[in-house]
C-alpha cells in the first residue's frame, strides 16, 4: 500500500468506516481481532518490563518441581521448578516475534514471485511456479527441519526457514490475484499510456491483489506459530533455556503421566493464538470479498 | 387448468418488491400493476435499474434474501402465486412459466450433455419415462430449429454456438408447454445477425403454440418489432402502458419520448441524438413529487410535490392505454424532441492521413505452451505435424484522416478489437505496417512507442473495468498528464478540474473513487483520462455497448462535440450498426478477420452492398413498429477463423453465392464506380450486388 493512503479524503473515510462497521458485524473476525490484540499487548508488556512476570522464568527450584496449579503458580511448575505460567507469559514474544517476522518476509518474496508470474505469464509463470510447485511439494516440517538442520539450530534461522517454508503458498495466492487483475482494461490502459511495467506491477497490480494476500497472511501465521513449536519441540528451534512454547511441549513430554500440566499450558497457548489468527484471517476474507457485499 | 379467454392469464396486483441494504431499503418494484392475456407478448422496457428484471423474478417467486416480495399479489391461472408453498411453487416453475434467461453462454450446466438437461425438465414435471421425455426433448429442439437434434442431443453446450444455446434455453422452457414465457433480456448478449433469428423463432412460436410472452429488455427495437403491448419502467414504477403503435405514436410520458428519441436509427439524418439529462433517481431516496421530474423537459411546479403520479388512463385515451404523468393529456408528444443545435455541423474533410494500415494481420496460436499449437494432420504422404494459428486479423487496410471517425462494424468474433489493439500496439502483429502521424509503429522498439502512445489513447468497453478502482479520479486522469511531461502540481489539478468539467462531470469529482460513479460517467471519466493527454487518436473499443440508451445518447454527443472542439480522429468500434452509422464518417466492414467494405457511411448503408452488410443492415430491429424491414437471415453460424473457408470467407453462408468462383477465388477489394472512396470485396456486379435479396418470405 502506498503512502499517500494515510492522507486521508473525506470519501476515503466512508470507505473505511465502511469496512469497519462490516468488520464490527462480523462476530469471527472480532473474537478472532481481540485474541491477536490481546497477545500483542502481552508480548509487548513482557517486553519492556520483563519483571511484571510473577518468577523469574529460567529460575530454578528443585524443591518445588512438579507441582500442580495452585494459587502460587497458577499453571503448576516443571520438572525443575521453574514456574510454567511466567514461562507460557514470556514465551507468547517469541512466538509472535517468529510468526510475524518470517510471515512478512514470506509476503514479500511470496508477493512479488506471484504477482510477477502472474502479470507475465508464459515462461517466467511456468519456470517460478514450478520452482514453487516443487518447494511445496516437501512436506513444510521435513523442508524446514532440513532448512535449520543445514545451517545452525537458531531463532534467526528458524525465522529464514518458516519464511522460506511459506513463501509458495503467498505466492500462489498472489499470482491467482494477479491474473485476474490483469484482465482488467485498466491494466492495458496503463499499458496504452506508455507506463513501464515496474509501475504497472507495483502501482496498478499490487494495491488490488491486498485483500486476499492478507487473509492468507494472517492465516498462515498460525501455521507458523505451530510450526515454530514443532520445530523447538524438535530441538532445532528455540534453545533452552529460553521460554518457547514448543519447547515447553518437548521438555515437558516425558513427565506427561506424573505432570500433565507441564504439557497442558503450553499446548492451550498455542490453540488460543492459532484460533485467534484462523478466526481474524477467516473474518478478513468474509469482509473484503466483494461476493459478501449487497450490490446496491 | 384451463383460462377462461376473457380472463387474463397473468395479473399483476400492487406488486412491491424491497432489497434490505445496510444503507436502508431499497423498493426495487414499487406497486407496480398490469395483466398480460393468453396469447399476448408483451414488453418491459425501461434502463438498467428500472426494475424490469425484479418484476420478473418476483412474477416467479425467485427473489432471494435480502430481497423480499412485500405486498402485492400475482394471479395466475386463477391462483395468487405469492401465496402458494414452495412446493406448489416449484411446480408451477418451468412447467407453467419458464424464465429464459440473459446469457446462454452461462446459463447450461457445461458438464451435462443439452439433452439431459432438457430431459430433466420434462421428467420433472411429466409422467413420462426417460425414453419418451428424450422424445419430447428431440421435439421440443426441432420446434426451435436446431438442425440435426437426433444427433446434436448428446452433444455438450461448448459445442453449440451462442444463438444455438439460447435456442436449447428456449427448447427447455418449451419443451413442457407452458403457458406463459419471460425473456429476460433473451437477445440481449447476441449478435444482431443472431438476434434477428431468434426473434423470428419467438414470433413463430408464439404463432404456432398461442403461448404469451413477457419480453424484458432495454432494446426498443426489440420491443417494435415483436410486442403487442408494451410497458415502460422507471426507478420501480411502471410509468406507460399501451399498445405498441399506440406507445410509439403518441407516448403519453414525456420519459417514454426522451427513451424513443435518444436511439439513434438506422438510416436518419447525420443528427445530434437527444440525451436526457442526468440519471434516475436513487432508489433509496425518492423525490417527493414524481420520481422523472427532475429529468423532465416538459416538467411543471405541481410535478415537484405531491408523490408519484398514479397510472391513470388520459382522459382522451382508451381505457387500457395508461400512464403515470400528471401532464398526461395536455402534453402532445407525438412529434420526436429536436435538441436545440439540430443538425450536426458537416465536418470539413481533411485530406490528410494520420493513420495508415496496411496488409495488416494478426494470428494468435491455437492452445496454450510451447507445444499447444502443433497438430497432427493426416495428408499423402502419412502424418505430419502442423501449426496450427486462429487467424483473428487476415489482411487488413484503411485509413484515417484527421479529426475524421472511422468505423469498425462486425459480429463478435470478427477481429474488430484486435484490430484496435493491433494498431496500437498493445499486440504485436503478425505481419503488415502502420504508420501514425508519419513514425512507422511496426518497426519502432518498446522506448518509442511508448513516447508515441501519448497521441494515441483507448477507451475501452467496460467503463468499471477500465479505471483503478483504488486510485481517485484525480489520479487516475492526472497519472497520464505526469508521464507524459504535460502539467504537474496547480496546473495539472486546474487542467482536471477543466476536463472534469468538459465532460460534464463536476470539478470537486476529484476526490471520489470510481465506484461511486454510475456507468455513464464512469464513461466520461475514462474519456476525460484519455483526453488528459492530448492524443491526436482515440480508439473507442464499444464505448456504449455497455451503457443505457439515454446515457449512450449522452456519451455519443460528448464524443461528437470533443472531436469538433479538439479536432481529433476516431477509430470507433461497435457491432451496434445504428451507432456506427450515427459518429462515423466512414465505416469498414469486417467479416472474419477481413474488411469486405469500406467506405463513407452513406456508400456503405445505400445500394450497392456486400451480401454481409446488406444482412446486417436488415436484422437490426428498428424501434419503429410501422417499420419491418425485411430480414435476411443467414444460414449457420460464422466459420471458426482457425480454419477459414477458402475463396471468398463469407460464401457459406452468402445468400447472392454465385458458384464456383466464390468458393476458390478470394475477391480483392474493388472501387465501386467512379467513387474512390468505396470499395468491396465481392466477386458480383455492381448491378447484382444492388438487386434486393429473394426473400425466404419471413417479417410481415
Amino acid at each position: 500500500m502506498s503512502i499517500g493512503y494515510f492522507g486521508l479524503s473525506g470519501e476515503r473515510k466512508s470507505h473505511y468506516a465502511r469496512f469497519i462497521r462490516q468488520f464490527r458485524r462480523n462476530q469471527k473476525a472480532m473474537i478472532g481481532l481481540g485474541i491477536v490484540v490481546s497477545l500483542f499487548v502481552i508480548a509487548i508488556v513482557t517486553y519492556f518490563i520483563p519483571d511484571i512476570v510473577p518468577y523469574d522464568p529460567t529460575a530454578t527450584n528443585v524443591q518445588n518441581r512438579e507441582v500442580g496449579p495452585s494459587l502460587e503458580h497458577p499453571m503448576g511448575t516443571d520438572n525443575i521448578g521453574r514456574d510454567i505460567f511466567s514461562r507460557v507469559v514470556l514465551g507468547t514474544q517469541i512466538s509472535l516475534y517468529v510468526g510475524f517476522t518470517s510471515i512478512s518476509a514470506a509476503m514479500v518474496m511470496g508477493t512479488t514471485i506471484g504477482i510477477v508470474a502472474g502479470y507475465y505469464q508464459g515462461m517466467i509463470d511456468e519456470s517460478l511456479m514450478r520452482a514453487m510447485d516443487a518447494m511445496m511439494s516437501f512436506p513444510p516440517i521435513l523442508l524446514a527441519l532440513t532448512i535449520v538442520a543445514v545451517m545452525e539450530p537458531n531463532l534467526n534461522n528458524v525465522i529464514i526457514a518458516l519464511a522460506l517454508v511459506y513463501t509458495p503458498f503467498i505466492a500462489r495466492v498472489a499470482r491467482s490475484a494477479a491474473i485476474s487483475v490483469r484482465n482488467e482494461s485498466y491494466i492495458e490502459a496503463a499499458i496504452a499510456r506508455g507506463e513501464s511495467d515496474r509501475y504497472i506491477i507495483f502501482r496498478e497490480v499490487l494495491p488490488n491483489c491486498v485483500g486476499p494476500l492478507l487473509v492468507q497472511g494472517s492465516i498462515n501465521i498460525a501455521f507458523t506459530m505451530l510450526l515454530e513449536a514443532s520445530l523447538s519441540f524438535l530441538g532445532l528451534g528455540v534453545q533452552p533455556p529460553d521460554p518457547s512454547w514448543g519447547l515447553m511441549i518437548n521438555s515437558g513430554w516425558s513427565y506427561m503421566g506424573d505432570a500433565p500440566w507441564m504439557v497442558f499450558f503450553p499446548a492451550l497457548a498455542i490453540a488460543i493464538a492459532v484460533i485467534g489468527f484462523n478466526l481474524l484471517g477467516d473474518g478478513l476474507r468474509d469482509v473484503l470479498d466483494p461476493k459478501g457485499e449487497i450490490i446496491e | 387448468m384451463s383460462t377462461n379467454e376473457s380472463e387474463p392469464l397473468l395479473s399483476v396486483e400492487s406488486l412491491r418488491t424491497q432489497f434490505r441494504t445496510e444503507n436502508g431499503t431499497v423498493t426495487a418494484v414499487d406497486d407496480v400493476s398490469f395483466t398480460l392475456k393468453s396469447g399476448e407478448v408483451m414488453g418491459i422496457v425501461g434502463e438498467s435499474g428500472a426494475g424490469k428484471s425484479v418484476t420478473a423474478k418476483s412474477i416467479m417467486r425467485l427473489i432471494q434474501s435480502p430481497g423480499e416480495i412485500v405486498s402485492g399479489s400475482v394471479m395466475f391461472g386463477g391462483r395468487d402465486l405469492t401465496e402458494l408453498s414452495d412446493a406448489e411453487m416449484r411446480e408451477v416453475r418451468g412447467n407453467q412459466i419458464t424464465l429464459i434467461p440473459q446469457d446462454p453462454m452461462t446459463s447450461l450446466n457445461p458438464v451435462l450433455t443439452v439433452g439431459e438437461q432438457i430431459v430433466e425438465t420434462i421428467e420433472c414435471h411429466q409422467d413420462v419415462n426417460r425414453k419418451e421425455a428424450r422424445k419430447i426433448a428431440i421435439e421440443a429442439m426441432k420446434e426451435v430449429e436446431i438442425p440435426a437434434p437426433e444427433s446434436r442431443i448428446d452433444e455438450y453446450p461448448h459445442e453449440f454456438s451462442g444463438g444455438m444455446r439460447q435456442r436449447i434455453l428456449i427448447a427447455i422452457g418449451l419443451a413442457c408447454e407452458p403457458e406463459l414465457i419471460i425473456a429476460d433480456e433473451p437477445t440481449t448478449a447476441l449478435d444482431v445477425t443472431t438476434q434477428a433469428k431468434i426473434l423470428e423463432l419467438l414470433n413463430d412460436l408464439r404463432k404456432d403454440h398461442g403461448v404469451s410472452i413477457l419480453m424484458i429488455t432495454h432494446n426498443l427495437g426489440v420491443v417494435a418489432q415483436t410486442c403487442d403491448r408494451v410497458g415502460v419502467m422507471y426507478a420501480g414504477n411502471l410509468i406507460e402502458t399501451g399498445s405498441v403503435s399506440a406507445i410509439f405514436n403518441r407516448p403519453r410520458h414525456p420519459y417514454t419520448r426522451a427513451l424513443i428519441d435518444a436511439i439513434p436509427e438506422v438510416g436518419s439524418d447525420h443528427d445530434r441524438l437527444y440525451a436526457l439529462e442526468g440519471s434516475m433517481p436513487d432508489l433509496k431516496n425518492l423525490p417527493d413529487g414524481c420520481n422523472f421530474a427532475d429529468r423532465c423537459p416538459h416538467a411543471v411546479e405541481a410535478c415537484q410535490t405531491g408523490g408519484d403520479p398514479p397510472l391513470e388512463s388520459p382522459e382522451d385515451a382508451p381505457e387500457e392505454r395508461l400512464a403515470a404523468c400528471i401532464r398526461k393529456t395536455e402534453l402532445d408528444l407525438s412529434t420526436p424532441t429536436i435538441p436545440e443545435s439540430t443538425k450536426r455541423q458537416k465536418k470539413e474533410p481533411i485530406e490528410e492521413t494520420l493513420l495508415e494500415v496496411s496488409g495488416l494481420k494478426k494470428h494468435f496460436s491455437s492452445g496454450n505452451g510451447l507445444f499447444g499449437n502443433l497438430s497432427v494432420t493426416r495428408t499423402d504422404g502419412g502424418l505430419s505435424l502442423e501449426r496450427r494459428y486462429v487467424k483473428a486479423v487476415d489482411g487488413v487496410d484503411f485509413t484515417i484522416n484527421r479529426g475524421e471517425t472511422v468505423g469498425l462494424v462486425g459480429e463478435s468474433g470478427c477481429g474488430k478489437s484486435t484490430v484496435a489493439r493491433t494498431v496500437l500496439q498493445l499486440l504485436e502483429p503478425t505481419a503488415g505496417e502502420v504508420y501514425f502521424d508519419g513514425h512507422p509503429l511496426h518497426s519502432l522498439d518498446d522506448n518509442e512507442i511508448r513516447s508515441l502512445r501519448q497521441e494515441m489513447q483507448i477507451v475501452f468497453q467496460d467503463p468499471k473495468s477500465s479505471l483503478n478502482p483504488r486510485k481517485t479520479v484525480g489520479q487516475i486522469i492526472g497519472r497520464g498528464m505526469e508521464k507524459h511531461d504535460i502539467a504537474t502540481g496547480q496546473e495539472k489539478r486546474k487542467r482536471i478540474e477543466e476536463l472534469l468539467e468538459r465532460v460534464g462531470l463536476q470539478s470537486t469529482d476529484l476526490e471520489k473513487y470510481p465506484h461511486q460513479f454510475s456507468g455513464g460517467q464512469q464513461q466520461r471519466i475514462a474519456i476525460a483520462s484519455a483526453l488528459a493527454v492530448e492524443p491526436k487518436l482515440i480508439v473507442c473499443d464499444e464505448p456504449v455497448s455497455a451503457l443505457d440508451v439515454s446515457v449512450q445518447a449522452q456519451i455519443l454527443n460528448l464524443l461528437d462535440d470533443i472531436q469538433a472542439e479538439f479536432g481529433l480522429s476516431y477509430l470507433f468500434i461497435s457491432h451496434n450498426i445504428s451507432v456506427v452509422q450515427h459518429i462515423c464518417d466512414r465505416v469498414a466492414v469486417m467479416y472474419l478477420g477481413e474488411i469486405v467494405e469500406f467506405g463513407t457511411v452513406n456508400q456503405v448503408f445505400d445500394p450497392p452492398y456486400h451480401p454481409y452488410t446488406e444482412s446486417l443492415l436488415s436484422s437490426v430491429p428498428h424501434a419503429d413498429p410501422n417499420r419491418r424491414s425485411n430480414r435476411i437471415l443467414l444460414d449457420g453460424t460464422v466459420p471458426s477463423p482457425l480454419n477459414p473457408p477458402n475463396g471468398c470467407s463469407f460464401h457459406t453462408r452468402c445468400p447472392k453465392k454465385i458458384g464456383e468462383q466464390c468458393e476458390k477465388q478470394v475477391p480483392g477489394a474493388e472501387q465501386v464506380g467512379s467513387n474512390k472512396t468505396h470499395q468491396i470485396a465481392c466477386h458480383l456486379s455492381e448491378a447484382e450486388m444492388s438487386e434486393p435479396v429473394d426473400h425466404q418470405e419471413k417479417g410481415t
